[in-house]
């Protein structure tokens, strides 16, 4: 036999969780559905045999060894600080390894500036010409010319 | 002092209002763990877990529910974990046992009801066995139940419509 379309209204009721006005309705169709009644008496059954399972007290002892096993918790402000010195930690390994192949890649042959290029390759010249001075500021000029273009 | 100045002072570091947490709520939660997992020893350390768990999360602990509540939702979940690991191992402990042991009730069985309903209880799945224990035997009003297995309103009810239907077929012997 199927269930009755309000059977699972019944766990509610028993509860006492089915709003007033759901209630004094289903009350009205327990009158008439023998179905729903002994469902309600078995629901009710089943709340008092489980009710012989009573309350359960704490053992004192393993109260005592719950104290124990919380103090071998370590302390809030230990973690804290461990977590933001942690913090700190990983930020300046961070930092410092990036800082190196910045300067590990600044310091190829490659990137020397062009106003280096230009001392080294016409240092000569430049001297005879007794301008020198002139010459370097030049190309230092021309130098940062070049690094602001896009 | 309340249980959330408590919680405060445990992140100021005062380790005593921690103990003072624990004395005040394991009781309540180690009846609610020993319905969950069965045995005295393992509901002590499902509550070791709760409690450590706790601990580490007391960050985190915003005081949307009440420390009740939410010690409760860390217990269910530590309870279904040592559950589900428990029963790989009874699995393995009854497929060996089987040739030997008798099958048919026996008239101890009868006799000892409370022994009965809290094998049955054991034996129902774990969503209907947390609806069942926070229901009947911890009391709890719907709402609460919902707050504290994260789940609607709805859901609890059908969980507990269904698992009263799989208890009662447990123990279908003890219904006239």
């Amino acid at each position: 036999m199927g269930d009755c379309e309000k059977a699972h209204l019944l766990g509610a009721y028993h509860d006492g969780e089915l709003p007033p006005d759901a209630c004094r309705e289903l009350e009205r169709h327990l009158a008439g559905c023998s179905q729903c009644a002994a469902e309600l008496q078995r629901i009710g059954e089943l709340t008092r045999m489980l009710s012989c399972l009573g309350q359960v007290r704490i053992p004192p002892d393993t109260l005592d060894r719950l104290h124990r096993a919380a103090d071998a918790l370590p302390t809030v402000a230990v973690r804290r600080m461990a977590g933001v010195l942690s913090s700190v930690a990983a930020i300046v390994l961070t930092v410092c390894t990036a800082g190196l192949s910045i300067q590990d890649s600044s310091a190829s042959p490659s990137a020397m500036p062009f106003w280096e290029t230009q001392v080294l390759s016409q240092q000569a010249e430049a001297a005879d010409s007794g301008s020198s001075e002139e010459l370097l500021v030049g190309w230092m000029a021309q130098d940062l010319a070049m690094r602001d273009e896009p | 002092m309340t249980d959330w100045e408590l919680v405060r002072k445990v992140l100021f570091g005062d380790h005593e209002a921690f103990h003072r947490l624990l004395d005040r709520h394991a009781p309540g939660l180690y009846g609610l763990a020993i319905n969950l997992v069965g045995s005295p020893a393992d509901a002590e350390d499902v509550l070791q877990e709760t409690f450590a768990g706790a601990f580490r999360g007391l960050r985190t602990f915003r005081g949307q529910s009440s420390v009740k509540t939410w010690l409760t939702q860390i217990l269910i979940r530590q309870a279904a974990r040592h559950h589900r690991s428990r029963r790989r191992h009874k699995v393995m402990r009854l497929e060996q046992a089987d040739s030997t042991m008798p099958v048919a009730p026996s008239a101890q069985r009868q006799a000892d009801l409370r022994m009965d309903i809290a094998k049955a209880v054991q034996s129902l799945a774990s969503e209907h066995r947390e609806v069942i224990v926070l229901r009947e035997l911890q009391g709890m009003s719907y709402d609460k139940m919902a707050e504290a297995l994260g789940v609607p309103r709805g859901t609890v009810e059908s969980r507990l419509f269904r698992a009263r239907r799989a208890l009662r077929d447990l123990l279908k012997e003890y219904f006239t």
